[in-house]
């Protein structure tokens, strides 16, 4: 309760800390399986935040502001096509990087970009709704961009080549879904057009010629991207080039690693390393803001936490969703996929995602079920997790961020306002993922 | 092996999307010395500023 409801703004990690050392204290976690946990999870905290450590050196080069900058290039004067665009933007941020991240990247860049677009309240919300469902959701294709998902997965002991084998195709449709609903939602919300840049915007032009306006209605205002686009001329595209190509190997280097037996993190590691590097190299810059801005506190986040579903598992909770369970779980897969699914989402969204995906797969692992049938009830665990804890804003921490950022801009986004759009959303595209992983499954187990 | 070739297949396209679009050619400096136009001091010609006329 205290790390959704964050009295005075302290970090999460402060609550889930006091109630670890409190479990620990009291006995009811043993000391030595505290090594466990810590063995269990710490591999996944260094990912993730060697994978925030990326993104923050691609922000200080200019990465983030040239995105958006080709976002409005891309969208050539549609408030359709900027829609699909925020879209991939989203999902390639949280595929390249992790959920958290990419809700703390993209948001403030959505916001700014619909800000420079003059655009009006209610014609806002589709864009930063879909980007804040589409970014959180995108986290379940590829495993590595969520930490509850990772430490799920070295829990159950899956290859996270399998698990994109066995993910990527129906997480990808789940997505798709989403996406497709929420544009439905908002239809008449989202402006025919919008404005555009000139195709010259890259060299120096007068203020009154930055951009095109097709809108003869609206007023023309001043631009803050004319700041942007001053800025732009700082970046260095040789240092852009290498650093983004280094995200890119990096990333994929986790799965070749994967398949060679190398430890995740050590890639992950490595990929930061180099980056951090690189830009010594070329710009000079040490690693003090990395040192700063990097939240080193999830750690202990993710240690309390998972001390905290440890003691749950001790004192019998496991047990008793085994035996309520265990037995329709195992009579077929469809049966283990809906029902987990349907579980962890409703376990998701009242008591937040990441103990939810823990205690669903401690508890999957205790059923005693045969290697085909846990693995697909594990993945079903993580669609809901990931997707179906998005009907309220409690069911995931992205969602929570995202809400806080959106209130720190002044943007009015009511709890039920949210939870109106949600329920119209998600239910129906996790109900499609998880009947799709069925079917996709079908083909492999 | 899957999980690298998504990520390679998605990143390849991103890395060139995100390119900064082509420059246009920059406008010819006519100030900057042709290497084809004969080098009259090296010849010995001197400006002397008078007028030739």
């Amino acid at each position: 309760m205290f790390i959704i409801w964050r009295p005075r703004g302290i970090n999460e990690a402060v609550p889930a800390g006091i109630g670890a050392c409190l479990l620990i204290i009291a006995g009811v976690v043993p000391l030595a399986d505290t090594l466990y946990i810590l063995d269990t999870i710490s591999g996944a905290v260094i990912t993730i935040l060697s994978t925030i450590i990326m993104s923050l050196i691609l922000d200080s080069i200019g990465f983030f502001q040239w995105t958006a900058l080709n976002i409005i290039r891309w969208a050539n004067g549609s408030g359709t096509l900027l829609f699909f665009y925020i879209c991939l933007l989203c999902f390639l941020m949280t595929l390249f990087f992790n959920n958290d991240g990419s809700i703390l990247i993209t948001t403030p860049i959505i916001i700014q970009i619909l800000s420079l677009l003059n655009l009006k309240m209610h014609e806002k919300l589709p864009y930063l709704f879909v980007g804040a469902l589409v970014a959180t959701a995108s986290s379940a294709p590829i495993a590595v961009s969520n930490l509850a998902n990772l430490i799920a997965l070295k829990i159950v002991g899956l290859d996270i080549n399998d698990y994109v084998l066995l993910m990527f195709v129906p997480t990808l449709l789940g997505i798709f879904i989403l996406a497709f609903l929420v544009y439905l939602y908002f239809k008449k919300d989202i402006p025919k057009k919008i404005l555009t840049l000139p195709p010259s915007y890259h060299v120096p032009v007068q203020v009154d010629t930055m951009f095109h306006y097709k809108q003869e209605n609206r007023p023309v205002r001043h631009h803050p991207l004319m700041d942007v686009v001053q800025e732009d001329r700082h970046i260095d595209f040789s240092l852009f080039r290498l650093c983004v190509g280094i995200v890119i190997f990096t990333r994929a280097g986790l799965f070749l690693g994967s398949s060679l037996g190398l430890p995740m993190e050590l890639i992950a590691i490595t990929g930061a390393f180099i980056l951090v590097w690189v830009r010594w190299k070329w710009t000079g810059t040490g690693v003090r803001d990395v040192v700063k801005k990097s939240p080193w506190h999830i750690l202990i986040f993710a240690f309390s936490i998972y001390v905290v579903i440890h003691a749950l598992h001790l004192i019998g909770f496991t047990s008793l969703l085994v035996d309520q369970f265990q037995y329709i779980i195992a009579q077929s897969h469809i049966h283990a996929i809906m029902i987990t699914g349907g579980l962890v989402t409703v376990i998701s969204n009242i008591f937040n995602n990441i103990p939810a995906v823990m205690i669903g797969t401690i508890t999957l692992t205790e059923m005693g079920l045969d290697t085909g049938t846990m693995q697909l009830a594990y993945l079903a665990n993580i669609v809901g997790s990931d997707l179906g804890a998005l009907i309220s804003p409690m069911g995931t921490l992205a969602t929570l961020l995202w809400m806080y950022i959106l209130k720190i801009n002044k943007i009015p986004l009511s709890w039920g306002k949210y939870f109106t759009v949600a329920i119209y959303v998600v239910p129906l595209s996790t109900a499609v993922t998880l009947f799709s992983l069925y079917f996709w499954t079908r083909l492999f187990i | 092996m899957f999980g690298f070739f998504v990520v390679i297949l998605v990143g390849i396209p991103l890395y060139f999307l995100l390119q900064p679009p082509r420059r246009a050619e920059p406008f010819p400096n006519t100030s900057f010395q042709n290497k084809y136009l004969l080098d009259l001091k090296k010849l010995g010609y001197h400006e002397t500023g008078e007028n030739i006329d």
